[in-house]
């Protein structure tokens, strides 16, 4: 019976069936088949407790600001000033890229949304001083993928809001591995750039700086406010994305380029964009219902038991699972789908639920590079116009940094819990 | 598998030659009371019908939380429940009752009192939901946990608390002029590290297990209101159950709800004693201080519902 | 078919700007009575969680309209257009007879909640339940229209979708 019910998951999954619905389609076959049809009156409770989570509502609301923040002219303003800052050195257009993603990163909670924004101003700028397409594309893709790592996050919340881990651990987690990653993209940029010689734009003089760093000082406001706010106690996450939404809205007139009449598509995309989010989370905790009631997490604890009882040997085993699963399946469906069912494994490995989450989230964030289902490759390829092959090649020097980076972080838990350390004691 | 609970393949056998697999959630992690509580009612059920009922456990909200739980319990999907008063309220107001402040001193007291008639009386409130509400057990009373020292009820004028999302608890910390806030329990450490609280209400299992005592060093231990947890089967099932099977599971649960309370009773000092070696202040707050409060509380609520009436005139001394 | 489901569009969407607006507002609201005032707002949090529930709802129902939930189609998109459309039909089909199911369902369920209230507001809970059936239904009609569309499509003589 359970194999039938596995192989309808996958037939109605590559039948190109939402994701969200086969889930709640796979969910009801299973008790139809399994004769458990007392349970289906519990489906739509189910379905609506799901999303019974304070610390749920910061996705709409992280989103919402993104959208602000995106019609107020904001990226273009970060790589302004990441471009006097260190645009003059040789390959400088390629570390703008990487820094003003880190910068954009600490706004935005979405590696897809920034890969989007980045790929739209980054890639043709760089064309034009003389790299190329495929290396553009690859590097903006690339160091989109530290939007969900650095706060505010996207997968953080989800897993927080799935695991009962403190979102607020979460996001201050992320700091190191973010900028970790960060790092790696530019010693792998140095690598290429001592091979072949990238190209170099003119130093900018000292008003032009002030004049840049003025402007970008209002968007910055946003994750200053965020973390301190955190860290401060002025406010939960939640509440710190709404306080983000005031202040984006506020500075999108600052910089005069937020319209009144653009306000009801920005809502509407937002709640469109949350829903694609938050519908999987309704019927995924249906499936996981469904899961638990027949015990499966447990089975597979036990079985997990059988092959190493080494919590590191489990981490690295967990990462090769997740890498292969981010081939067809990335990023936030695969985290809603995979994590009840290894929550009980991290009581058994004693394994603390904030350094696996921050493994967790930065292996499917990985997902997004990896072929052949990679959905920041598509976005990517789409909007700069490259082919999907070339920009697999051109990706995986970065893609070889990122899980390089993934194993240091796994290993080394430290460098994870420092910061949500800081304010234990 | 044939794991289905109600028994129904049984029906070729004789009554009393059914066995049953029954399925149990709650809300509390596998280390807590309430699933030794738990353990020990499976345990009973098993040793009393000769092993004709085994109960799988679903410890830590496996099975979703209290509303999905109450759900499943109505409709079958789930035999057995434990479900906190403070959720009950929001099906029917007279389990309020219980949260009558300073109505008990001891977990015995509150013990003796489930077996009274006006305490049977709320139990059946659910019974027209297909609920049957069996039992009752205590864990966890309740004491103030602050970041500053507060020596009187005055001195929580303006507080921001974490409470329980519970109505007649919220209320009653109104009407001491603090500010309840309803944080979900996975942030109240950091909301007390903080500073987005000043405080909570809290049991002493969970402030050792969290470690409240790192971010909130004092405790009151006013004791002010006991924690009751109701034990709930699915009526349809039950009310098919033969007389003797019923009365199986109404010992065993008798047995356990003893068990618990008492063990829970027995672990006070043990865990006074460590919350204060982790350097907790741990202080009393005299009840004659909350005087008037406790009167408005009663006035307030006994206008709810005549049970609730009746069950603060019986156990107020 | 396609007015129906253009109309609801529009009404999704003035409620989406409705709920996405007074969610912000109500919890940033909160933050400064907190602050400023001393004073919290008591039903900030389950209101907001109720309207995220609605937001849920609403949302995914114009999702599935615009097609913008995710879904795996690397395999179905090795076949040829007419191919891609038998798979369409066959999964508007399935997803269909599971809708009306869980329609069904949540119906039922709304109407068999009338001893519930809210833990902190006290309201009927049927009023965040509805956000389930109504969405669903309001979901249901896309997917109907959007298969009837892949028909018509068929008869004109199979553009590509
Ligand atoms: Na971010
Ligand atoms: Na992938």
């Amino acid at each position: 019976m359970t194999i039938a019910v596995i192989a309808l998951f996958f037939i109605f999954l590559f039948l190109g069936i939402p994701i969200s619905l086969v889930l709640a389609i796979t969910s009801l076959s299973y008790l139809f088949l399994g004769d458990l049809t007392t349970l289906m009156s519990s489906a739509p409770q189910k379905m609506f407790s799901g999303l019974d989570n304070f610390g749920l509502l910061a996705v709409p609301l992280f989103m919402l600001a993104g959208e602000l923040m995106n019609g107020g002219g904001i990226t273009k303003r970060l790589v302004a000033f990441a471009k006097v800052l260190i645009g003059h050195y040789r390959g400088g257009l390629a570390y703008v890229t990487v820094i003003a993603n880190m910068f954009l990163a600490s706004i935005l909670g979405s590696a897809n949304a920034q890969a989007a924004m980045m790929s739209k101003v980054m890639v043709p700028e760089m064309e034009k001083e003389g790299y190329t397409r495929e290396f553009s594309s690859a590097i903006t893709l690339a160091s989109s993928i530290v939007a969900p790592i650095i706060p505010p996050s996207m997968l953080f919340i989800i897993y927080g809001t799935l695991t009962g881990a403190s979102i607020a651990d979460l996001f201050m987690a992320g700091i190191i591995p973010g900028i970790l990653l960060g790092i790696g993209f530019i010693i792998v940029i140095g690598i290429m750039n001592h091979k072949q010689q990238f190209p170099k734009s003119e130093k900018a003089n000292w008003k032009t700086i002030v004049k840049t760093f003025l402007q970008v000082i209002p968007a910055m406001l946003i994750p200053f406010t965020i973390i301190f706010g955190i860290l401060g106690g002025v406010f939960t996450p939640t509440e710190s994305a709404s306080i983000a939404c005031v202040i984006a809205f506020i500075i999108g007139f600052v910089y005069r380029e937020l319209k009144l009449k653009s306000l009801p598509t920005i809502l509407v995309n937002t709640v469109v964009n949350t829903a694609t989010i938050s519908f999987l989370i309704v019927t995924a905790n249906l499936f996981g219902f469904i899961i638990a009631y027949e015990k499966i997490p447990q089975l597979v604890a036990e079985s997990m038991l059988s092959l190493s009882d080494n919590p590191l040997v489990f981490l690295l085993l967990v990462n090769l699972f997740l890498l292969l699963v981010g081939t067809v399946l990335d990023g936030i469906a695969a985290l809603i789908i995979l994590v009840p069912v290894m929550m009980p494994l991290l009581v058994t490995y004693q394994i603390d639920p904030v350094h696996f989450g921050i493994i967790i989230c930065i292996n499917l964030t990985i997902g997004l590079l990896t072929p052949p289902v990679g959905t920041g490759l598509f976005i990517v390829s789409s909007i700069a116009k490259v082919k999907f092959e070339r920009l697999v090649i051109a990706i995986m020097p970065f893609l070889g940094m990122a899980i390089l980076i993934l194993l240091i972080l796994t290993y080394w838990e430290d460098a994870v819990m420092w910061i949500p350390s800081l304010y234990k004691d | 598998d044939e794991s289905n609970a109600s028994g129904d393949s049984g029906e070729q056998k004789e009554a009393e030659g059914k066995t049953y697999n029954f399925k149990l959630a709650h809300i509390a992690p596998p280390d807590h009371i309430w699933n030794e509580a738990a353990k020990k009612f499976a345990e009973e059920l098993e040793t009393r019908s000769d092993g004709r009922m085994k109960m799988d456990l679903y410890p830590g909200g496996q099975l979703g939380g209290e509303p999905d739980m109450v759900q499943q319990l109505e409709t079958g999907s789930l035999d057995f429940g434990f479900i906190t008063t403070a959720f009950l309220t929001s099906r029917s107001d007279a389990f309020s009752a219980w949260f009558a402040p300073f109505l008990f001193d001891s977990y015995e007291a509150a013990f003796e009192a489930k077996g009274s008639d006006v305490s049977k009386e709320i139990l059946a409130t659910l019974d027209d939901q297909g609920l049957r509400a069996l039992d009752i057990f205590f864990s966890g009373n309740r004491t103030m946990m602050f970041r500053e020292k507060i020596e009187t009820p005055e001195g929580m004028k303006g507080l921001t608390l974490r409470v329980t999302p519970s109505p007649a608890l919220q209320d009653w910390y109104r009407y001491l002029g603090a500010n309840p806030e309803s944080i979900s329990l996975p942030d109240v450490y950091q909301a007390a590290q903080t500073g987005v609280i000043d405080g909570m209400e809290m049991d002493l299992d969970a402030a050792v297990t969290s470690n409240f005592n790192e971010v909130t060093g004092y405790a009151a231990m006013t004791n002010h209101m006991v924690w009751p947890s109701v034990m709930i089967a699915n009526g349809k099932n039950f009310d098919a159950m033969p007389e003797e099977d019923q009365k199986i599971i109404r010992e065993a649960m008798a047995a356990a709800s003893e068990y618990a309370t008492m063990k829970r009773s027995s672990l006070e000092e043990e865990y006074v004693k460590t919350l204060t070696d982790r350097g907790m202040v741990l202080y009393d707050m005299d009840e004659s201080l909350f005087k008037s409060y406790m009167e408005k509380f009663d006035e307030e609520y006994k206008a709810k519902d005549p049970l609730i009436k009746e069950f603060i005139e019986t156990f107020r001394k | 078919m396609n007015t129906l489901s253009g109309w609801i569009e529009s009404i999704e969407k003035v409620i989406a700007m409705i709920l996405i607006a007074s969610m912000t507002i109500v919890i940033a609201a909160a933050v400064l009575f907190r602050y400023l005032l001393n004073a919290p707002i008591f039903w900030a949090s389950e209101a907001s969680i109720f309207m995220m529930a609605w937001l849920t709802f609403i949302g995914g129902s114009l999702g599935l309209k615009y097609k913008s939930q995710a879904s795996v189609t690397f395999l179905v998109d090795r076949f040829s257009d007419n191919g891609k459309r038998v798979f369409e039909i066959v999964s508007y089909v399935i997803i269909l007879i599971f809708m009306a199911l869980l329609l069904y369902l949540s119906y039922q369920w709304v109407f068999s909640s009338s001893h519930q209230k809210s833990t902190s507001m006290r309201i009927p809970m049927w009023i965040p339940y509805l956000s389930v059936p109504v969405g669903l239904t309001f979901a249901f009609i896309h997917l109907l229209n959007n298969l009837v569309n892949l028909f018509k499509k068929k008869q004109q003589g199979g553009e590509p979708l």
